[in-house]
């Protein structure tokens, strides 16, 4: 090699900038379009769930509210006059007095009424159930 | 070397500029749709894209003064038939089909009801259950819409009908309390704005707006059902018995003005409202507060106490009875044409004299009397806040159609129109000791944002209690000291008084056509209660004592032991120590 050689530098074995090829860009590109439509259509799809997930639960907290309005009204009916007569009557086979007679009782009732322990209902158990040790853990919680 | 010009050919500029004119045409066509009638459009897309309902709250419930319910609200669902959608005769035929079992209605029957119309929604049936609404829904049927709606349920049955009212087909109160409390139980509907599909479906997370409904509210009333029921039960009972026409039993607390039951008849049946019957339009007034009627001898007490108060009778002022009364423009009588000679105040009262009433009006004069009669209530509201509620008529000296003989007539109820209520009211103030309470039905109202208590209101004093204490014990005398009265309430001092008006007819009295009444409360010197029992045009008997009274004597014990009121008659049984 001759010393002018030496001062000029070798060129690179390949150029700084080649050209890309076009596969993969058009590949790329696809694929970011796929996402970004993939995204829409699952973002689309998800709030359309959770709408007519909303829908039914309205659905379900009105047909909840017209039971409660309809439990009232049986409760209503149950303990109304005309039921309460007709069980009296019928089941029960009572009568309207013929005669109300008033007896004015001079006397004291007693301080205490006494009623035999035998006649009182038996004390349910309150021991709560074990759980499991998580349920144990957060019965110790201030907040729990 | 010179430029040559193309030469363009005429047809390629005639075409040019014919699609030059349609794209001109076009633009503007778009300019005016877009810009020109943008406002027009717009509208016309918020009709097409916006849904509206209005959103009812529930409709508040009627109790009675110990909270049981009178009237409560129930979801329902309206079935409505789009005729349109059911021209096509096969969905027509499966729709039928399809609701006939659920609406128990045959699908000839469903199918024949729609009618020759062919536009418009036809309302198959209303007010349906709300779980046989959800079914026909779950169907899914083409032409069949499940509107949401509100229905009524009346535990008590027909309870107090004439008061409760009832709803009108758009649920808003029609009559009674129903219409006169529409605004605390109806609230505020509400409307909900939002964006739909082309099935008329809520878009999700489309626009949306409410405009909340203001709450309804819960009236409770001073009515006891009990006391209404034993009161309806014995009016019923009396009616047929006497074969009237009809009447009105009242029952209040004299102290307050809290009216326990109202009962009038005839009345209409909640569980069978027709309101396309235009002749059962009579049947929705509440007769209590709105029909007039001549009280009779139960005035009497009025012109008394007027007298007592004045100081210019005592119980034991004697006058002298000769069956006759002259005054200017007539000749008065007794009702049984007696003749009784001297006769206290109090006998007056006891025998209902009509003579001694003109004597006693006499003494008092036209002005005091009017003045009396005005302070006791008559010829003005009660303001008990039920709606019609009729003044009455009374006719002062001051009027130019007064003559001196009203003054004689009024004295004993005839020639003077008042309204049960009032009569009750008036009454209500000897029994208190002399002051004119406000009768009020509404005694609570109880809702999410609001709880209010009424209290009773004294309107004005009437009369001193000294006054009252001594028509008090004159009115006893009146029950208690005639054995055979069949206003008798055993264990109890009772105070009454009877009345036997005759209706007016054609500007006289129908002579066998009568109103009989009694007034009376109980226990006598406390009373705690007070009943106007009022018979209309009864056919077997016709007189107060016949036929009012034995209704206090029947109705009075039920009530008294259920409002645990003590006997203040000497004891039956004692029993010492």
């Amino acid at each position: 090699m001759s010393a002018l050689d030496r001062l000029i530098p070798r060129p690179l074995s390949r150029p700084l900038s080649q050209p890309l090829s076009l596969r993969p860009v058009l590949l790329g590109a696809f694929l970011v379009i796929a996402l970004v439509g993939l995204l829409q259509v699952v973002q689309t799809s998800g709030v359309t769930s959770t709408g007519y997930s909303l829908r039914s639960l309205e659905q379900e907290r009105l047909a909840r509210q017209a039971q409660v309005h309809q439990l009232e009204a049986e409760v209503a009916a149950l303990t109304s006059m005309e039921r309460i007569e007709s069980e009296a009557r019928g089941r029960l086979g009572m009568v309207a007095p013929a005669e109300v007679e008033t007896l004015e009782v001079h006397k004291q009732p007693p301080a205490q009424q006494l009623i035999p322990q035998r006649y009182f209902p038996e004390a349910a158990e309150s021991t709560p159930k074990a759980g499991s040790w998580q349920q144990r853990l957060l019965r110790l919680l201030p907040f729990h | 070397m010179p430029l040559r010009v193309a030469r363009v050919s005429w047809r390629l500029l005639l075409l040019g500029f014919l699609f030059l004119v349609c794209a001109a045409g076009l633009v503007g066509r778009l300019a005016h749709l877009q810009i020109v009638s943008h406002g027009h459009y717009a509208v016309e897309a918020e009709d097409e894209h916006l849904g509206i309902e209005k959103v009812l709250p529930p409709r508040g419930a009627i109790l009675d003064r110990n909270g049981f319910p009178l009237a409560l609200t129930l979801d329902a669902y309206d079935i409505l038939i789009d005729r349109k959608a059911w021209q096509d005769e096969e969905r027509a035929r499966k729709g039928a089909e399809a609701l006939s079992p659920l609406l128990n209605r045959a699908p000839e029957e469903i199918r024949s009801a729609l009618g020759p119309e062919t536009e418009g929604d036809y309302l198959l049936a209303g007010g349906l259950d709300y779980d046989l609404g959800q079914k026909i829904v779950a169907l899914g049927l083409p032409g069949v819409k499940a509107s949401p709606t509100l229905k009524r349920f009346y535990p008590e049955g027909d309870l107090a009908s004439g008061l409760l009212g009832f709803l009108g087909r758009d649920k808003v109160g029609l009559a009674g309390l129903e219409a006169d409390l529409q605004q605390e139980l109806g609230g505020v509907p509400g409307t909900l704005y939002f964006e739909r599909d082309s099935l008329g479906n809520p878009i999700p997370f489309g626009y949306r707006r409410l405009e909340e409904p203001q709450p309804s509210v819960d009236v409770k009333l001073t009515i006891d059902r009990y006391i209404q029921r034993v009161a309806e039960q014995q009016l019923d009972a009396t009616i047929e018995k006497q074969g009237a026409s009809g009447g009105t039993i009242i029952v209040m607390d004299p102290n307050t003005g809290a009216i326990l039951a109202m009962a009038s008849r005839p009345s209409f049946k909640l569980s069978d409202l027709n309101l396309n019957d235009e002749g059962r339009m009579e049947l929705y007034r509440n007769r209590a507060v709105t029909d007039l009627y001549e009280p009779g001898s139960v005035m009497k007490v009025v012109t008394m106490a007027t007298a007592v108060d004045l100081g210019v009778i005592t119980p034991n002022t004697t006058y002298v009875d000769t069956g006759l009364a002259s005054v200017p423009g007539g000749e008065i009588v007794n009702w049984d044409f007696s003749v009784n000679g001297v006769q206290t105040m109090t006998q007056v009262l006891q025998k209902s004299l009509n003579t001694g009433a003109v004597w006693v009006s006499q003494q008092i004069g036209p002005e005091h009397f009017y003045e009396y009669i005005k302070r006791f209530g008559f010829g003005e509201l009660t303001h008990v806040g039920l709606g019609g509620e009729a003044a009455g008529e009374v006719r002062t000296s001051d009027d130019p159609e007064w003559y001196p003989v009203d003054l004689a007539t009024n004295s004993f109820g005839q020639g003077i129109s008042v309204t049960p209520l009032q009569m009750i009211t008036a009454v209500a103030t000897i029994a208190n000791g002399g002051q004119l309470v406000q009768p009020y039905i509404v005694q609570e109202i109880v809702g999410p944002q609001e709880n209010r208590v009424f209290k009773p209101v004294a309107v004005r004093r009437v009369i001193s209690e000294s006054t009252a204490r001594t028509l008090r014990g004159m009115m006893q005398e009146v029950v208690e000291g005639n054995p055979s009265h069949l206003a008798h309430v055993p264990g109890y001092r009772v105070a009454g008084k009877t009345g036997t008006s005759y209706i007016s007819v054609g500007g006289g009295y129908a002579p066998d056509i009568t109103i009989a009444s009694f007034v009376g409360f109980v226990p006598a010197d406390d009373p705690q209660m007070i009943v106007l029992i009022k018979i209309d045009k009864p056919q077997n008997e016709t007189l107060g004592g016949m036929v009012a009274a034995p209704v206090f004597a029947a109705l009075a014990p039920q009530i008294l032991t259920y409002l645990g009121i003590r006997p203040d008659a000497p004891p039956m049984v004692q029993q010492g120590g």
